[in-house]
C-alpha cells in the first residue's frame, strides 16, 4: 500500500498542538485516576445517582424530540425561506450557542416564571407553573441544544441546494412529496448527527437548568446538577458520576463524529 | 388549467433577471426537436427554467399540448406541467437506486409501486440501461448517468422534454454514442411530445434537431431548419457558433466586396445580383497561414495578426485580429506541428490564405 507523503507540518506548531491535546486529555485522565474503581458500581447505583441518571435520560430524550419537532422545521424555513429578515433570523437562532447558559436560564425565568410576562398568563389561565418543574428542565435543555440541530441541518440543506428539489418537481412531485422523498432523505445524515449533538448538549446542560429549574432531587436534579451537589459533600460520588458522563460523551462522539465533526461528505 | 388550442409548444416570454433580459418567442410542433444554440450567458438556462415553471416570466404565455401553463396572472407550478427536464449534471437522486430514480416520476403521478417500477424498467431498457437498475447513482459513469436521467424524464411521459446541455459533461468518447441513443429514443417515442434541446455545440443540433433557434444576449438572432442555419449562417455570431468563418459585404462577380473595399473571391451558392447584401462563408480548416504574402490567384490573401491560439480537438485554432473589422474573429485550424514551425504566438503578423473554391457566397 502506498502512503501519501506528508507535505510536513511546521515544527513550530507541534508544541502548542500537543499542549492543546493535553489540556483535553489530561483532566479526564485525572478524573479516572481519582476514581475508586472498586466502589464505582456502588457509587453510580446509589438511589440519588440512579434517580439523577434516569431524570437526565428522560429529559434529554424529551428535549431532543422537541429539538427535532421545532428545530427541524425551523432549519427548513431558514434554509429555504425567501422572506425579509431571513438572514437576521439565522443569526438570532445562534444566540443560545454564544449566550452563557446561566443568562439563558435567567431569560427563561423572566419569560415563564410566575412574574414573567408569559408565565403569569399561563398561571392565571391554566394554573401552569413551569419553573422548578421537570418541564422547565426540558425547556432549558431545548433552549441550549436546539441551535446544534438547526445549524447542522440548515447547513446541509443549503449546501445540497434546491436543484434536486426542482428536478423532483419537474417529475411531477408535489411540494409535500418533494419534502418527504427528496429533502428529508438528503438531509438525513445531517439530521442524525445534529440530533446526537442535541442529545449530548441536553445531557450536559447545567447553567440554564439550575437557574430556571433549580435542583430538586427526582424532579429537576439531573446528572450534572447531582455532580455539583455531591461535589460539596461526597467527592467520591461526584467523581464517579463525572466519569459516567465522560463515558456517555465518548459514546456520543463515536456515534456523531464522522458527520458532525469531520463534516465528511454524505 | 386553461384550455388552449395550441398543439405542441408555443411560448412567448419576457424575463428580467438582474441586468439580464430574455425576450423570445418560440414554437415546437408535436414530435419536433427544436435546438436552442447560444454561448454561455445567452439566456438558455433562463429559457428552460421558465418553460419548466421553475422561474416565473414577467410577461408572456406558455402553451403546451392544449393547455395554458403560463399567462396573464397564471402560473402552473412545475409538478403540474408535464414538462420533463434532463440537465448536464443529471441530478439523479443520490439516495435512490437507478430503478427508484426512474420510478420516481410515475410514483409521483400516483402509480402504485409495482406499476411504476415496471414503467421504469421499460424506459431503462429503452436507453440500454437495464443492467444498471440496482446501482446507486454515485457508481455510474457520466454517460450511464445521463442515460438514466433521460429514462427518468421520459418515464413521466412529458408533453415537453427539455434537454439542457445533456452531453456537455461527457468525455469526447462517450458523447457520440449517447447522442446517437438520444436520437433513437426521441424518434421511437416521438408522438406528440415536443423537445427543446439547449446546447452550445452545433453538432448536437445537427444530429438531433429539426429546427434551430440561435439565442444571443437574450434575443433570437436567427432561426430556421438546422441544415440551413448551420451551413449558411447569416450573422457572424451564428457562424462562430457553427464553427464557420463569415465575412459580410455586397455581392460582386463570383465573390463579394467588404465595406472597406476588399474583394473576397468565392463561389456563388445561389443566384445573386451584384450589389446585394451577401455573406462569404468558409471552414477554419480551409484557411492556411503564411508568413509571406504569396500571390497566387484565385486565392484570397488577408493580412492579419494572431489574436490567440486555442486547442480545438486535434488541431489548434488560430484566431485573427487586426486590419479591417471583418478580420477580427476569423479562425484557421492548424496542426500543432504547423504552429510550432511557424512559431505563431499572439501578436505574430500573418497572412490568411483561402482558396476561392472553399468560399461560398450567398445572400444575407
Amino acid at each position: 500500500m502506498t502512503r501519501r507523503a506528508s507535505t510536513g507540518v511546521p515544527g513550530l506548531l507541534w508544541l502548542p498542538a500537543v499542549l492543546g491535546l493535553a489540556l483535553v486529555v489530561l483532566p479526564v485522565v485525572g478524573l479516572i485516576a481519582r476514581t475508586d474503581l472498586a466502589d464505582f458500581p456502588a457509587l453510580i447505583t446509589s438511589p440519588s445517582a440512579v434517580s439523577a441518571l434516569w431524570l437526565s435520560l428522560r429529559t434529554a430524550i424529551a428535549s431532543t424530540v422537541l429539538c427535532l419537532l421545532l428545530g427541524g422545521p425551523l432549519a427548513v424555513v431558514l434554509a429555504r425561506g425567501r422572506f425579509r429578515g431571513v438572514r437576521l433570523a439565522r443569526a438570532i437562532v445562534l444566540l443560545p450557542l454564544v449566550l452563557p447558559p446561566v443568562v439563558g436560564g435567567l431569560a427563561l425565568l423572566y419569560l415563564l416564571g410566575r412574574n414573567g410576562f408569559a408565565g403569569r398568563y399561563l398561571d392565571t389561565a391554566f394554573g401552569w407553573r413551569i419553573p422548578y418543574s421537570t418541564a422547565a428542565v426540558v425547556i432549558a435543555q431545548t433552549f441550549v441544544a436546539m441551535p446544534f440541530l438547526v445549524v447542522a441541518l440548515e447547513g446541509a440543506l443549503r449546501s445540497a441546494g434546491e436543484r434536486y428539489e426542482a428536478m423532483a418537481a419537474t417529475l411531477g412531485a408535489s411540494p409535500w412529496t418533494v419534502f418527504r422523498r427528496v429533502t428529508v432523505p438528503l438531509a438525513l445524515p445531517a439530521l442524525g448527527s445534529g440530533l446526537v449533538l442535541c442529545f449530548a448538549r441536553a445531557l450536559g446542560e447545567f447553567g440554564a437548568t439550575i437557574t430556571f429549574a433549580g435542583s430538586l432531587e427526582g424532579v429537576t436534579r439531573t446528572l450534572p446538577l447531582e455532580v455539583y451537589t455531591l461535589g460539596e459533600s461526597d467527592v467520591d460520588g461526584a467523581v464517579a458520576l463525572s466519569l459516567l458522563l465522560v463515558i456517555v460523551a465518548v459514546v456520543v462522539i463515536a456515534v456523531a463524529r464522522p458527520h458532525a465533526v469531520e463534516r465528511s461528505r454524505w | 388549467m386553461t384550455v388552449s388550442t395550441v398543439d405542441g409548444l408555443r411560448a412567448e416570454m419576457a424575463v428580467g433577471r438582474g441586468g439580464f433580459r430574455l425576450d423570445v418567442t418560440l414554437a415546437a410542433a408535436p414530435g419536433e426537436v427544436l435546438a436552442v444554440l447560444g454561448p454561455n450567458g445567452s439566456g438558455k438556462s433562463t429559457l428552460l427554467d421558465t418553460l419548466a415553471g421553475l422561474l416565473r416570466a414577467d410577461t408572456g404565455t406558455v402553451e403546451l399540448a392544449g393547455r395554458t401553463l403560463a399567462g396573464d396572472r397564471l402560473h402552473v407550478p412545475p409538478h403540474q406541467r408535464r414538462v420533463g427536464l434532463v440537465t448536464q449534471d443529471t441530478l439523479l437522486f443520490p439516495h435512490l437506486t437507478v430503478l427508484a430514480n426512474v420510478a420516481f416520476g410515475p410514483r409521483a403521478h400516483g402509480k402504485p409501486r409495482r406499476a411504476a417500477e415496471n414503467t421504469a424498467r421499460r424506459w431503462l431498457s429503452e436507453v440500454d440501461a437495464s443492467e444498471l437498475a440496482g446501482r446507486r447513482p454515485s457508481t455510474l459513469s457520466g454517460g450511464q448517468a445521463q442515460r438514466v436521467a433521460l429514462a427518468r424524464a421520459l418515464a413521466t411521459e412529458p408533453d415537453l422534454l427539455l434537454l439542457d446541455e445533456p452531453f456537455a459533461a461527457l468525455d469526447v468518447d462517450a458523447a457520440p454514442a449517447l447522442r446517437g441513443l438520444v436520437r433513437r429514443v426521441l424518434g421511437v417515442a416521438g408522438g406528440r411530445r415536443a423537445t427543446v434541446l439547449v446546447t452550445h455545440d452545433p453538432l448536437d443540433a445537427l444530429v438531433l434537431a429539426d429546427r434551430v433557434v440561435v439565442l444571443d444576449g437574450g434575443r433570437i438572432v436567427e432561426q430556421g431548419s438546422t441544415g440551413e442555419v448551420l451551413s449558411r449562417p447569416r450573422t457572424a455570431f451564428t457562424a462562430r457558433v457553427a464553427g464557420l468563418n463569415l465575412i459580410t459585404g455586397t455581392a460582386s462577380g463570383d465573390g463579394l466586396v467588404t465595406a472597406d473595399g476588399t474583394h473576397v473571391a468565392g463561389m456563388r451558392g445561389e443566384p445573386l445580383a451584384d450589389g446585394a447584401p451577401a455573406v462569404a462563408v468558409f471552414l477554419p480548416s480551409a484557411v492556411a497561414v503564411h508568413m509571406e504574402r504569396t500571390l497566387a490567384s484565385p486565392r484570397n490573401v488577408f493580412p492579419a495578426t494572431v489574436a490567440g491560439l486555442e486547442p480545438h480537438g486535434d488541431v489548434i485554432r488560430v484566431r485573427a485580429r487586426g486590419g479591417p473589422p471583418w478580420v477580427a474573429g476569423l479562425a484557421a485550424d492548424l496542426s500543432p506541428a504547423a504552429i510550432a514551425e511557424l512559431a505563431l504566438e499572439p501578436g505574430t503578423a500573418i497572412h490568411l490564405v483561402i482558396k476561392a473554391t472553399e468560399v461560398t457566397v450567398y445572400g444575407a
